[in-house]
């Protein structure tokens, strides 16, 4: 917006409605008003400039080794777990007998080690927990027994849940003795099959690791612990052999999934049949083009994922596929080629339950700190924080119960709200304060009992 | 069905970011707590704005900044004004002003500060110190003069 000058040379810049975020492709003096150059640790709430949340610590961690992930999840008997990984298995918060909120509330429940470099890709299904993370293995938890488990009941020797029979190995892997134990990268599930990308295959009677770098393997339709094509063929396998490179994430939205790869992304759905229980659709398989190029930085929440391409950011929908890298792409990508770790990135609705900041966020681990980059997906603009000084994020970030009972202070609420006497509009608690006191006064002067 | 091997409540929710600390390799949970405020205590924080021209080729005085902001808590703001005299040297200031109440009233507030910088290309950014409080901006303009006559032989 123009300056606005009077003839005797008086002007005003004004900046209000604070919604535009970071702008690093137009030079600084031809930005919009609403946009910044440069920013740090400032959000935009509400149409206002606010300086970010504090960014605090909550629990230490189990152990010493870089955490992999955390997540929350219910169990058959409706009772909610939080855990999370770390290179010697799975953790649970505030087991029983122990004190929720205490500053070390983890138990171990062991399970197979994770490789120690790699997030962790989860899933529940059917009330248990089912996870992996590039191993040879697919572990899970019904948060009932005492310890998670890599074996499966019916293929002796395993050691995943994904596994093959000694009888069967040969027909599914050629060449091989059996038992098979499968894991993958990535683990996802559409239409009650589990689906495991970028598949591992550790034949335990030989020894020798299999790496299948461009295989989707899924289970039995509503069978998590069914994997063997040879004895139930609706589990299945398909190795995307007319395309370049690997697989490089997987997300489903409820009806369909989409699968990604370096250069490309598959579009796989549902077809009823039980022999070929999907379909896929490569929207593209040339040698170069859009795909998703850092395997966690893909997400979903819903119907909506966000994945990095090797130009651009992009937002998918059911029906839409947009770039929202915005003007503030260059600076993004910058960070990520200076990433001394695993960029992560997540999308998540609220920082705590009642304050919603609705944003798919990069995080980029720099040495010495992490930076990240917030999207408002409501808003549509971007602003990158800096966290505490010396930390480095090892896993996605996720929204889980934590079982402590808080109460949000009122500079966190929108005024007139999450207060008895509020409105739910704009009528501040400062104002009832100043009524009550008021009409105290009156009574008092009138003689009327309080 | 056998019992529930722990478990956690849903009273309370938060999304927790799995951190390691560079030095020492101790392990934690952190989060963007809005229950804990938003005066982060261990990083600061910046906000610029557009360089503005004003005029072309005048050089302008800023004489005032008006802030307009949500009080929520006491801080402490910079006002730091960067711009490029003739010689192409570039020139800066910064104006510290304190915004708030002790006890916050979460209500707009204003707050008017003397600035006085003359330069060509001026830029504001806000800096916001660790620990230097709270700051909720709803609206900042900044006051001035130019000369408006041909400055040019």
């Amino acid at each position: 917006m123009a300056v606005a000058i009077k003839s005797d040379g008086y002007f005003e810049i004004s900046y209000s409605g604070f919604d535009g975020g970071l702008n690093v492709q137009e030079p600084e003096s031809e930005i919009d008003d609403n946009f910044t150059p440069a920013a740090s640790n400032f959000q935009l709430r509400n149409k206002e400039l606010r300086s970010r949340p504090s960014f605090t610590k909550k629990y230490s961690g189990p152990g010493r080794s870089p955490i992999l992930g955390v997540f929350s999840f219910v169990d058959a008997n409706s009772v909610t777990h939080t855990v999370c990984w770390d290179s010697t298995g799975l953790w649970q918060l505030a087991p029983a007998g122990q004190p929720v909120g205490a500053l070390t509330p983890w138990t171990q429940l062991f399970g197979p080690n994770p490789v120690p470099t790699n997030p962790i890709s989860y899933k529940a299904y059917a009330q248990t927990l089912y996870y992996t993370n590039g191993g040879s293995f697919l572990a899970s938890w019904d948060g009932i027994s005492l310890a998670a488990t890599g074996a499966n009941s019916g293929v002796a020797g395993s050691t995943s849940i994904a596994a093959v029979s000694v009888a069967d190995a040969p027909t599914v892997l050629p060449g091989s003795t059996g038992p098979l134990s499968i894991g993958g990268l990535f683990l996802s599930e559409l239409d009650n099959h589990l689906l495991l990308a970028n598949v591992t295959v550790l034949d335990n009677g030989a020894g020798v690791t299999y790496n299948f770098p461009n295989r989707l393997w899924w289970s039995a339709n509503g069978l998590p612990a069914q994997w063997d094509f040879a004895a139930n063929t609706n589990a299945g396998e398909n190795d995307f052999l007319d395309v370049p490179d690997n697989i490089t994430g997987i997300i489903t939205t409820g009806a369909a999934g989409y699968l990604f790869r370096t250069n490309g992304i598959t579009f796989f759905d549902p077809t009823g049949n039980g022999l070929l229980p999907f379909q896929f659709d490569h929207l593209w398989a040339s040698e170069h083009g859009i795909g998703n190029v850092l395997p966690w930085s893909i997400h979903s929440y819903g119907s909506v994922g966000c994945f990095i391409s090797t130009e651009q950011i992009y937002k998918l929908g059911i029906s839409s596929f947009d770039p929202i890298g915005g003007k503030a792409r260059d600076a993004i990508m910058a960070d990520l080629a200076l990433a001394s770790g695993n960029p992560i990135a997540a999308i998540v609705p609220t920082e705590s339950r009642g304050y919603i900041y609705y944003t798919y966020r990069i995080s980029i681990p720099l040495a010495t700190f992490t930076r990240v980059y917030m999207y408002d997906l409501e808003l549509n603009h971007w602003l990158p924080f800096w966290d505490v000084p010396g930390l480095i994020q090892t896993g996605r970030e996720e929204e889980v119960w934590t079982g402590i009972l808080q109460a949000l202070p009122p500079s966190t609420q929108p005024p007139g709200t999450a207060s008895l006497v509020g409105t739910g509009g704009n009528y501040s608690q400062y104002y009832a304060n100043l009524a009550n006191y008021y009409l105290r006064q009156y009574y008092t002067q009138v003689g009327y009992p309080l | 069905m056998a019992q529930s091997n722990g478990g956690v409540s849903t009273v309370s929710r938060l999304t927790l970011f799995p951190m390691q600390e560079t030095a020492g390799g101790a392990t934690g949970f952190y989060a963007f707590d809005p229950s804990a405020g938003y005066d982060e205590s261990q990083s600061g924080g910046f906000y610029s704005f557009k360089i503005e021209e004003v005029l072309p080729g005048r050089t302008p005085t800023i004489g005032q900044a008006i802030i307009k902001y949500r009080d929520l808590g006491v801080a402490v703001l910079g006002l730091m004004f960067t711009g490029v005299q003739d010689d192409q040297q570039i020139v800066s200031k910064t104006v510290m002003t304190m915004l708030g109440n002790l006890v916050p009233t979460n209500r707009i507030m204003t707050k008017i500060v003397g600035v006085g910088f003359t330069a060509k290309d001026v830029q504001l950014t806000l800096q916001r110190g660790a620990g230097a409080g709270p700051v909720s901006i709803v609206k900042l303009v900044l006051c001035g003069r130019v000369e408006t006559k041909q400055e040019f032989s």
